[in-house]
Parts: structure tokens; sequence; C-alpha cells
């Protein structure tokens, strides 16, 4: 209240509390005059005072807000390994002769190295710590409580409050409905086809126009490029998805002894190990959309391993015979920023010339993201 | 660790437009708020003006005093002769007048309270008989408590996920094979149960604390026994978490063989297919240019893990495990069981407001070769299978009562029977059970 308020007000309760002396010295006339001002008043005060109540006295209700969807937790899902299992002998291609195993300016990293990627925007105790800053922690006082209790915010707030929690779950509810739809093509195209996405791959960092995309579909429209393998994978931004089809084998890989007894009963017996030798092609991958000033771009992290079984060679042991695979193996783990509705080559082979003979197909795998803005 | 880019940029444009954008994108209630705040403000001051124009009313003049005695007068003039010379005008700075009052709701309401009570006691000094004493309102008898049992298992009881079988094969030992999402931990909650702890929790919470009577919870039911008043309340908050919760969904599978070309024909929003695509579709398998292989029908409850499976299984000997536990150790055959098949696991997890259902869903089909090496070790037959198989998983949001297809392997070549490629397609839809 401001100075000038409070003698106003000061000089009013020093006038209706003053002896009504002098109220009666000047008649009734000017007692009634009184009585109807003081009425004209108390209507006022009474007015103004049932305004401001329902400031001051805050009714609470109770509301729920599923949030489910702001916390799932997106599962990361890894291709299985189109390897041949064990450790791989020799060292690290880069890392030098001193052996060790990691070292060198050029490191492949081991592909069993995975990254942790975080599906979810955020967590329970986070989204508590955003909603108190942004509404002002003094709100949140009993009776008011807010908690998250499997994946639902149970709010006790005024209507005022539950409008500002609202929007801000909007805007996160807002980011966290995109989601992404990737085509995956495998592709055999002709020689111009070839350098043409050889070049734009090189100087666009992986990423092909949708210009350079019409021209491969209508290239396999006609039949001077063959399609030979088409999927299609839909996961939230930021998740990792995958794929894999081929076969799969038990084989014999090795026989371990074990020994045992007492005195002069001592036996051995060998156990095979008996491994899974999977061959085909797998694709896994995570893309993350990136909302920027200009057009949307999906950033892609993606691992592609395809692998032929040569020859499943025998070989004789003391307790039977072990399997020796052969395969042959194309893989690559690459990343590129792709604009949405363009592509991205993550994987092209020529003809193997190592051999002496040429020996596998052509294929040229393309990636399509498509970001999904669900309304 | 990579973390969302995403949740940061949100954060950073709340902080930096927070004000303008409150502006922009008022809700009804602030709105109301608002409007509500400047009423209030309106009406106090125009109170408080009336007060002070009543506060600066002349008072009337006081009798005329008595003669003075000669001393009392010289006194008299000694005062006036000390008053100050010319009364200080009221300087009023030209950015006062500007500034808004400010409006302090509690001081004001405080303040109009303690001018009404003076204003009242004064008309009751000046008319006792039409201004009487105002008595406080009579409270009346709390209400006895009436005891009522409400039914609450749907809020309470937490669903059971229900994931796929291994398919695959996997190391000989246990052949326990590859799980469809590859063995990762999957932390997200099944289904939407409260538990009893928490519902007695919040009940308590809608009732009033010194109200009297008792709340249990025991074996699904709630044991109240309160006013009518406090029952009220907690119907009405059974009611709103029941809004927001339960209910079934019906997710209609579909498992196609589909061309590549088909698939590109399609407009693909990207949102559900419209109905125009849905024809197509129908259209296709029709006149067989796109198969259907499979069709279940799963039915989840709203964050539960639900698999459905189509295909065989059988034993095979897997290979030789050792028996140490005696002096000399020995060999014995390993079983393992091999499935093969349509396997797909689902978990939807619906958003009622946006009227979406998040479908995380995972395939495999696979099939055993026909011929199996069996071969000699250590005189026990250990069978070697080979297996074709596709796996992929998705994660895709589907509108409630649309169709989408999430993911799978289209089929690039021409149809010869033998291939596993296949494509998925869902279709959610919100079964709600009907309370008596």
């Amino acid at each position: 209240m401001t100075m000038k308020r409070l003698c106003g007000a000061l000089a009013a309760l020093i006038a209706l509390s003053a002896a009504p002396a002098f109220a009666q010295e000047a008649g009734k006339q000017s007692k009634a005059d009184e009585i109807k001002e003081l009425q004209a008043l108390l209507a006022k005060v009474e007015k103004a005072i049932g305004k401001i109540e329902p400031l001051i006295k805050k009714t609470y209700v109770f509301a729920q807000y599923d949030l489910r969807q702001l916390f799932f937790r997106a599962p990361d899902r890894i291709a299985p390994r189109l390897t041949i299992p064990g450790s791989n002998a020799g060292y690290r291609t880069g890392s030098g002769g001193g052996g060790g195993a990691a070292g060198g300016v050029l490191s492949f990293g081991d592909s069993d190295e995975e990254e942790s990627y975080e599906g979810a925007l955020l967590d329970p105790e986070k989204m508590v710590e955003i909603i108190y800053a942004e509404t002002g922690e003094d709100h949140w006082e009993s009776p008011a409580s807010l908690e998250v209790s499997n994946g639902f915010l149970l709010v006790k707030q005024t209507p005022l409050l539950h409008s500002k929690v609202r929007r801000l779950l909007e805007d996160l509810r807002a980011a966290a409905l995109r989601s992404i739809q990737l085509e995956v093509g495998f592709y055999s195209l002709s020689e111009d086809l070839k350098t043409a996405i050889a070049v734009e791959s090189k100087t666009r960092g992986g990423a092909l126009s949708q210009e350079t995309l019409k021209r491969v579909d209508a290239a396999v429209a006609r039949g001077e490029a063959k399609l030979v393998g088409h999927s299609l994978l839909s996961a939230l931004s930021n998740q990792r998805i995958y794929l894999h089809t081929g076969a799969e084998r038990n084989y014999v890989a090795t026989f371990e002894e074990m020994s045992g007894g007492t005195g002069p009963v001592v036996k051995s017996v060998a156990m095979p190990i008996v491994e899974v030798l999977r061959t085909g092609l797998s694709l896994d991958i995570v893309g993350t959309v990136l909302e920027g000033d200009d057009k949307p771009r999906v950033a892609l992290d993606a691992r592609f391993l395809r692998s032929d079984l040569i020859l499943l060679d025998k070989r004789k042991s003391a307790w039977g015979a072990i399997d020796i695979p052969q395969i042959k193996v194309d893989s690559v783990r690459t990343s590129a920023r792709v604009p949405a509705g363009e592509g991205m080559l993550i994987f092209s082979s020529d003809k193997d010339k190592t051999d002496s003979k040429e020996t596998g197909e052509q294929v040229f795998l393309i990636v399509r993201p498509r970001i999904i803005k669900t309304k | 660790m990579r973390l969302n880019p995403s949740f940061a940029a949100v954060l950073a444009a709340l902080s930096v437009a927070g004000p303008a954008l409150a502006q922009e994108r008022e809700s009804p209630e602030e709105a109301r708020h608002r409007e509500q705040r400047q009423a209030a403000r309106e009406a106090a001051r125009e109170a408080w003006d009336l007060i002070e124009s009543y506060g600066r009313v002349d008072p009337p003049k006081p009798p005329k005093p008595r003669p003075l005695r000669n001393d009392e007068a010289r006194d008299r003039a000694i005062d006036r002769l000390a008053r100050p010379l010319h009364p200080e005008p009221e300087i009023v700075r030209e950015a006062e007048r500007d500034e808004p009052i400010p409006f302090d709701v509690q001081s004001d309401y405080e303040g109009l309270k303690e001018m009404r009570r003076a204003i009242l006691a004064r008309l009751r000094r000046l008319d006792p008989k039409r201004f009487p004493l105002r008595r406080a309102p009579r409270t009346k008898a709390p209400a006895r408590p009436r005891l009522k049992i409400f039914d609450v298992q749907d809020l309470t009881d937490r669903t059971v996920d229900y994931p796929a079988p291994n398919v695959g094969l996997g190391s000989g030992l246990d052949a326990s094979g590859a799980d469809i999402d590859s063995g990762e931990d999957d932390s997200n909650t099944p289904g939407v149960g409260l538990g009893g702890e928490k519902l007695l929790e919040l009940v308590e919470g809608v009732c009033d604390e010194d109200a009297e009577g008792s709340i249990e919870f025991t074996s699904g039911r709630l044991i109240v026994r309160k006013a009518p008043e406090q029952l009220k309340r907690i119907e009405a908050l059974l009611k709103t978490l029941r809004e927001g919760r339960g209910g079934l969904l019906e997710i209609e599978l579909r498992v196609y063989r589909m061309p590549s070309a088909f698939y590109s024909a399609l407009n693909k929003s990207g949102s559900g297919l419209s109905d125009a695509e849905e024809a197509a579709i129908a259209a296709a398998v029709k006149r067989g240019e796109v198969r259907l292989l499979a069709a279940p029908r799963l039915v989840a409850h709203d964050g539960q893990k639900v698999h459905v499976r189509r295909g065989k299984s059988r034993s095979i000997i897997s290979g030789l495990e050792v028996n140490q536990t005696g002096v000399v150790p020995t060999l014995n055959p390993l079983i393992a069981n091999i499935n093969e098949g349509l396997v797909v696991e689902a978990r939807p997890i619906l958003d009622r407001g946006r009227q979406l259902v998040l479908i995380d869903v995972g395939l495999s089909i696979s099939r055993l070769s026909k011929s199996m090496e069996t071969r000699l070790i250590q005189g026990s037959e250990v069978e070697l299978p080979q297996m074709l198989i596709s796996r992929t998983a998705s994660t895709g949001k589907v509108p409630l009562g649309r169709g989408a297809i999430l993911g799978g392997v289209l089929a690039a070549g021409p149809d010869d029977g033998r291939s596993l490629q296949c494509v998925i397609y869902a279709r959610p839809r919100l079964i709600r059970a009907r309370r008596r």
C-alpha cells in the first residue's frame, strides 16, 4: 500500500471512529446523509473484497497427465554380428606392430564398442525439476503437490498452474512426436549412375539429392538398374533399429578336453563347442532429427555388414571333425547428415579384384530418411 | 553418451522467449486469471478512492471555545507564530502521476477488510437497530460418516509382460537363440497400474485432514468410512484416474509380402494409411499382387508387451555337456528347442490426448532347412541345423483406428514362395470396458 493511500485510509479510520457527537450536533439530516454515504462506501468495499477473494483463496484440483511417451526409452536394437565367432588374430590396422588394443592414427573402432543412445527425451526427475523451474517453486507448497508415478504426472494445483504445466508439456511433446521412416534400398546400377552417385556422395558428404534419387528410381522402372533388396524401418528420433536377413547354421568350432578321476582311474572327455555362424546382411542405424533454421536434417549413424559363406571346411582332431568356416565380408560404419527427403549412400562395392578372379555382385546401399511429424 | 539435442533446444527457447510467448499463447485459464486480477484491481482502486475521499471531508467545526485567560491567549499566539510561513505545496512529480498504483493483493485485501469492520462499527453506532451486530453463520454439525467400498482393481493391478520366445540358433550349449530385440533391457513400465499404496495416498490427499473416518486399501478394494462430501471427492478422483487409464488395445496385425514397386506407389503420408491406400492394398491382395501371409489380432493392456507366434518347434541334440559331479567326468547330450515360423512381439502405449498409439514391434520369420547335418561325436549324434531367418524391429506412432506399415523387408524379386520377405502392418483400436 502506498504512503498516500495509507494516509487516506488512516484519515477515513479516524473519521469513522471519531465520536458521533459532531454528527449528532449536525442534526438528523446529516446523520441520514452519513448513513447513506457509509452504505455506498460499504457496497464499494464489499464489491472489491468479493473480486479479490478468488485471488486469495485458491482451489486445488487434481489432474493426471500421461507422459509415458515422453519417458519412453526406445529400446536400442543392435543387429547380430555376421562374422565368425571368436577373437581376431593379429593387431588392429593402423595401430603399429607393438600390439596392444588401441593406438595409432588410424584406429578402426571395435564393432563391439557400442555407444549408448538415449531414446527418451528426459527422465521423471528432470521433468519435475523443469516444472518447478518454469512455474516457480513457491507455488508447490502444501496442499499443492507434484510427482511422477509409473509414467503419469500427478498434479494437485490451481487451475492457473495446471494451464502452465499443460503448456510446458505441449512444448516437450512437440519435440518428442517426431519419428523417422527409413527406406533402405540395395541397388545394382549402370555405370553412368554409379559414377554420378560416387561423385555426388563425395562432394556432399555422403548425401544424395532428390534428383539423383529420382534418376535411380527411373532407371529401376526402365529396367536399366536393379533393386536387389528393399526394406523399411520406422523408429523414434535417436533410436537404434536394425534388420537382419540371411542364414544361421550351427557348426563344431572346437573341442574342450576335461579330465578327472582319482588314483588309477582318470578319464578325459572332450566337449564339442558348437557356435552359430550367421551370414547374410545386417543393417543397424540410428537416425536423429536435427531441426535447424533451414530445412530439417537427419543425422544417420549406420553400420552395414554383409557376409557370404565361401566354404565350410573340415579338419580332423583327436576327438572328431572341426568345422572351419570361410566367409566373405563387406562391412562399413559411417555417418552423415542428410536433408529430409534426400538420401545417403551407405555402402558401395565394386567387383572384388583382390583375388585373381573377379567375384561378387556390385551393390549400392542407399538409405532415404523421412521425418514423420505426428499432429 | 549421446543425448537428445531437442531437449536443450526446447528449454533454451522457453527461457529466452518466455514472456513474449506467454503473451501470445495465453491459455483460457491464464486469460481468465488476468481478467480476474484486472477486475479486482479496478474494484480495489474504486473502493480506495472512495475511502480516501471520505477521509478528506472536513470534520464538523468544533464548538467555539470559551474565552481564554490572557496567559492562554499568549501561549497560543506563540504557537501560531512558530508555525511555518508557507505550507509546502504538494509536489507531484510527473513520473508519479503516470506510475500505476501497485496492486498488492494480500495487503489490499487485509486493508479493505479492516475498512469494512470500521464502516460496520460506525453504522452500528449511528443506528444500532437498523445495523445490528452481524453474527457469524452457524456451522452445521458435521455429517455422520458412511461406509462405502470401492472396487479399484482396474486401477491398482499391474499387468505382466509376455515377451516372445527366442527364435533362431544360439550357442551350442543352450541354443537359446537371439531375442528379437537382441537382449537389450527394456526398462519401459508395463501397463498403467497405480499400486495400492499410491492410490491410498492420492485418496487421502483429496480428503480433509481433520475429517472423521478412515480409509483402507486391501485386496483391490478401498474401504472408506467418511462423510458424504468426502465420498463425493473420492468418487471424482477415481473417475479422473480411470479416464486417463484403463481400457484394452486391440491391435490388428498383418504380415504382407509386398512388392517394392507397390509400396513405392503408395502416397505414404507417414501418419497412418488413408482410406484410399487401405483400399489399394485390399485390391492388390485380391488380385494377388500383394500376399497376406498372416493376420493375427492381439489384445493388450495399455503399455503391456504381448506376442503372437505361428510356426513349429522341435528339439535337437545340439551338443554335449560335461558332468563332473562324479569321480570321473562324463558326457551327456544337450537338448535344445528350436522355434521356427512367424513371431511378432508388440508393446502399444496409448496417448489419449492425441489419439495416437506408439507401437514398438519386433518381427522374425524363420525356416529350418530340410537337410540337417548329423555328426557322431563321442558316441552321440549331434545335430547341426541350418535356418533361413529375417528379423527386424520398428517403433512407430499410429493414429488410433488407422493402419500403418511399420517396417519389414519388401519383395524386390518375384515371389518364389520361399522368400522370407515381409512387412508389418498394424492398426490399433481402443476397447473400453463398460462399468456398471
